[in-house]
């Protein structure tokens, strides 16, 4: 699941923001992938639906907070991570759920070329 | 490498496992259908062993060993079951989040850098990272043609590589050994 739109407005709050960050961080240049890892636990699941690359978990103020697992291009780091928390925001603040987003952590998990990307 | 060493080391665990499963297995048939079997553990070491360990006394070697075996069980046990924490590159910790990157990423970004380097033929980064964060060393081995001077690409890969390393509060140490005959410069 890679798209806000192919998750269920019933679904739970936190796996939507969870393939909102996905959608988001997947549409910033720079950045070839999200990775779930060897074992696919960097996910958020809820319902019987699951986004790869994201963990999302509720914090006692009521926000979520996002990880973010990505495989980045050979780009500087510190701006990318700005920019996927810019476009996070942005994608947040038009789904009308920037309130209940809290801190977006970026880990880079690996770094390859975008022609090496898996799809 | 280690991970080859790994895979060795489950795999002689493994089956140093099942052979001890199948001694006391051995054993405790030859207890139970020793007659049966054909088997007689009577007068042999073994079960003279067991009837001075049913005797009366102190047996202070057997619970020696028998704690230490109880001891090592559990630290097996602890080393097995708690959960390894990976070493991460922590670039900035914030209210908005955390930038970080794993050590291979971070050590392909580094070799990556070293390579595009004029004057070296080709690179290796070794990353170690420390327990606090923001602490670690990364070395560099940055080969080089007989045609550009040692000094000249430790200090061009410095350059190249000092920022990412800064931002990581990692130390750099540069080598610019020979390359290999035959290895075709970049």
């Amino acid at each position: 699941m890679s798209s806000p739109a192919e998750v269920p407005t019933s679904a739970s709050l936190r796996l939507r923001l969870a393939a909102l960050v996905r959608a988001a961080a997947l549409a910033t240049p720079g950045v070839v992938g999200l990775d779930a890892g060897r074992t696919g636990m960097r996910m958020t699941a809820s319902d019987g639906l699951r986004v790869d690359g994201v963990v999302c978990a509720a914090l006692p103020s009521g926000h979520y907070r996002a990880s973010v697992h990505l495989v980045a291009a050979m780009v500087p780091l510190r701006p990318l991570a700005d920019a996927v928390r810019a476009r996070v925001q942005r994608d947040a603040a038009s789904a009308g759920l920037e309130a209940r987003l809290g801190p977006v952590d970026v880990a880079v998990e690996d770094v390859r070329a975008p022609a090496e990307a898996h799809p | 490498m280690i991970l080859l060493l790994r895979g060795l080391l489950r795999l002689v665990g493994f089956l140093a496992l099942i052979a001890l499963a199948l001694l006391g297995l051995a054993f405790a048939l030859a207890a139970l259908l020793g007659d049966k079997l054909g088997v007689r553990l009577y007068g042999s070491g073994v079960s003279r062993w067991l009837e001075r360990l049913e005797g009366d006394g102190t047996q202070a070697l057997e619970a020696v060993i028998g704690g230490g075996m109880v001891l090592l069980g559990l630290l097996l046990l602890i080393g097995a079951l708690a959960p390894r924490r990976e070493r991460r590159a922590v670039l900035e910790v914030g209210e908005h989040g955390t930038l970080d990157a794993r050590r291979r990423a971070l050590t392909q970004m580094f070799t990556a850098l070293a390579e595009r380097t004029r004057g070296v033929t080709r690179a290796k980064a070794k990353l170690r990272l420390g327990r606090r964060p923001r602490h670690g060393r990364v070395v560099l081995r940055a080969e080089r043609p007989r045609t550009a001077e040692s000094t000249s690409v430790r200090e061009a890969v410095r350059s190249e590589v000092g920022e990412l390393g800064d931002a990581f509060g990692l130390k750099i140490r540069v080598q610019a050994p020979l390359g290999r005959r035959g290895r075709r410069e970049e």
